[in-house]
């Protein structure tokens, strides 16, 4: 396998990333890919691997990376909202076309959360942006942020007996407070993003083609279920479909 | 700073890891810790645990290592199974015991390090207590949550007394809320989880007393635990185990190792720094119960790893190990409440 594993900057803070590359020679495409937020990110982490994996034998370059806040880069999670994540995508971008510099641009890969930072990432690029897939985005950032209140309050009551109310984590979002759940701390600013997060608007913005693939074409391997998830084929599929498209 | 190990197994997979040290020309201790992969999180561990615990080696001149293996997390290989439980059962059973020792054989070769601190949260600690028993390079277990169950087998794993309490309490809870009506009368309840806790807490009313409850055969036991726990023990070698208050591993730690293996494990009990983690779940997911954590690897550090470590200056963690936060910190007095609270 040609992987190779290195931290990137931003300014003064590294990235951790992983470069998957063709077994030889140079790339004919590449792509960044965006993973999803917090333990969505780690029950998917192995369906990217096993996707940038995919893409990599069919000679395409992918550049997976942690996010700030997340997995192994810099600054804490409730540091980070949705203005670094896309300076982040956009920073991984440029580090991925200095490595293939035969290549015109790039593709996105988003997946929930992740498809956010990639869309506004992809707008801001402009022409160097030869395209985003969209893996089950996020529609609203507030119902999300509700479902993600509701299933840690569920599974805490489930599994101590106790957990406190959503409503009044919601109470303490609204007086500035930042809230930790799941082990993950919610910033105000972080808090605002969500909630201001609207997918459709976001594709307003988006000059490049789109391909925007339901998460209900698999199972849903980003959450806690009792199958480990290692591969999602219809969704790396039809991606590896639309890139040959595109990239033709 | 982190700094990528690549390191290669003993099949020939790359296991990608991340190795924390000391700043330069601080000094160094002559151990490494190593946290392992716990199930599929990866080496960050859940909402990055092992990142958030990493400061209390470290300020000890202890370098950690954070190890992915093979099949998980950036790591090449696969797993054999795609079931969960297969995945939970075959790390208790000892899966990830190769690619461990192939970690420590990086530490020995690349940076002359020949004692470790080996452990992690839930089956990283199992895998650790596997590692421990052929391998003297593993100086020391270091565990959060440690799982005592088998899962995945054709024998469900028996809850425990403790466990079975706190759904009768949720159930009960639950009696005045419409929708939970509505769920029982749907037939979406779990009726067998229903009738065991409401079964269990009449039981235990008529025989008057816990004990008779706990004494329950335990299915779907691990019993490598108990056995090289002792192992560990018995070489001289110390084990610090904490466990969240919340966490169903816990009721079981004490219901089905504490409990019945108390005499075995009375000589050992200088070496054996047992704590429970107020109001704190599995994952120790709030701040409060990763700062308890934090001060009890230090103070553990400092009392049992005195001769491999780099005390800090500022002498912090001192006073964590018999804090007023901490409910029990003995194995003797970890007994004693578990047996109170039933």
């Amino acid at each position: 396998m040609n992987e190779t594993p290195f931290f990137f900057t931003l300014g003064t803070h590294r990235l951790f990333a992983m470069l998957h590359g063709p077994p030889s020679g140079a790339a004919r495409c590449a792509v960044v890919m965006c993973g999803a937020l917090a333990e969505e990110k780690l029950w998917s982490h192995r369906v990217y691997v096993s996707a940038a994996r995919d893409l990599a034998q069919d000679g395409i370059a992918v550049l997976r990376f942690d996010f700030r806040g997340e997995g192994d880069s810099d600054l804490e999670f409730e540091e980070a909202g949705i203005a670094t994540r896309t300076d982040d995508t956009l920073r991984a971008a440029e580090v991925l076309l200095e490595h293939e510099p035969q290549l015109r641009g790039c593709f996105f890969i988003g997946h929930r959360f992740g498809c956010a930072p990639a869309a506004i990432a992809a707008a801001r690029l402009g022409s160097r942006a030869l395209g985003l897939v969209a893996w089950d985005p996020i529609a609203s950032g507030c119902t999300y942020l509700m479902q993600w209140l509701r299933s840690v309050v569920a599974n805490e009551l489930a599994q101590t007996g106790a957990a406190p109310t959503r409503a009044s984590m919601l109470k303490r979002l609204d007086a500035g407070e930042t809230i930790t759940v799941d082990g993950y701390g919610i910033s105000p600013q972080f808090y605002r993003d969500l909630m201001g997060l609207e997918w459709q608007r976001l594709l307003e913005v988006v000059q490049c083609p789109v391909l925007a693939i339901d998460g209900t074409n698999e199972p849903p391997f980003w959450r806690e279920s009792k199958r480990f998830h290692s591969r999602a084929p219809v969704m790396s599929g039809r991606t590896m479909q639309w890139l040959e498209e595109q990239a033709a | 700073m982190s700094t990528i190990v690549s390191l290669r197994n003993r099949e020939g997979h790359a296991l990608h890891c991340m190795l924390d040290e000391p700043p330069p020309g601080e000094p160094r201790a002559a151990v490494a810790a190593v946290l392992l992969c716990p199930g599929i999180k990866t080496r960050v561990g859940p909402h990055r645990l092992y990142r958030k615990l990493s400061g209390a080696f470290l300020s000890r001149g202890i370098p950690v290592m954070r190890v992915d293996f093979r099949g998980i997390g950036d790591s090449e290989g696969d797993w054999p199974g795609e079931s969960l439980a297969d995945i939970y059962r075959l790390t208790a059973a000892g899966h990830c015991v190769d690619d461990t020792r192939s970690a420590l054989d990086w530490l020995e070769s690349r940076l002359g390090i020949r004692r470790c601190i080996v452990g992690g949260l839930c089956g990283a600690a199992n895998t650790a207590l596997h590692v421990a028993r052929e391998d003297t390079r593993v100086a020391a277990l270091y565990s959060i949550g440690l799982s005592t169950r088998l899962h995945g087998g054709d024998e469900k794993p028996a809850m425990s007394a403790g466990e079975l309490r706190s759904h009768r309490m949720v159930y009960l809870r639950k009696l005045g809320q419409p929708a939970s009506w509505l769920r029982l009368l749907s037939l979406k309840s779990d009726y067998g989880l229903l009738w065991r806790s409401l079964a269990q807490g009449f039981m235990a009313k008529k025989a008057g007393a816990p004990a008779a409850v706990a004494e329950a055969p335990a299915a779907g036991l691990n019993p490598d635990v108990a056995a090289s726990l002792l192992a560990l023990l018995g070489t001289g070698r110390p084990a610090l185990l904490l466990f969240g208050e919340r966490d169903p591993s816990r009721r079981d730690f004490e219901e089905k190792i504490l409990q019945p293996w108390a005499p075995e494990l009375e000589p050992h009990k200088a070496q054996l720094r047992y704590s429970v983690i107020p109001a704190s779940n599995h994952i120790l997911g709030q701040p409060a119960a990763l700062q308890a954590a934090n001060r009890l690897t230090e103070a553990w550090l400092d009392e049992q790893l005195t001769r491999w470590i780099v005390r800090p200056e500022r002498g912090a963690g001192a006073e964590g190990l018999h804090s007023d936060a901490l409910e029990c910190s003995s194995v003797n007095e970890a007994i004693q409440c578990s047996t109170n609270e039933s």
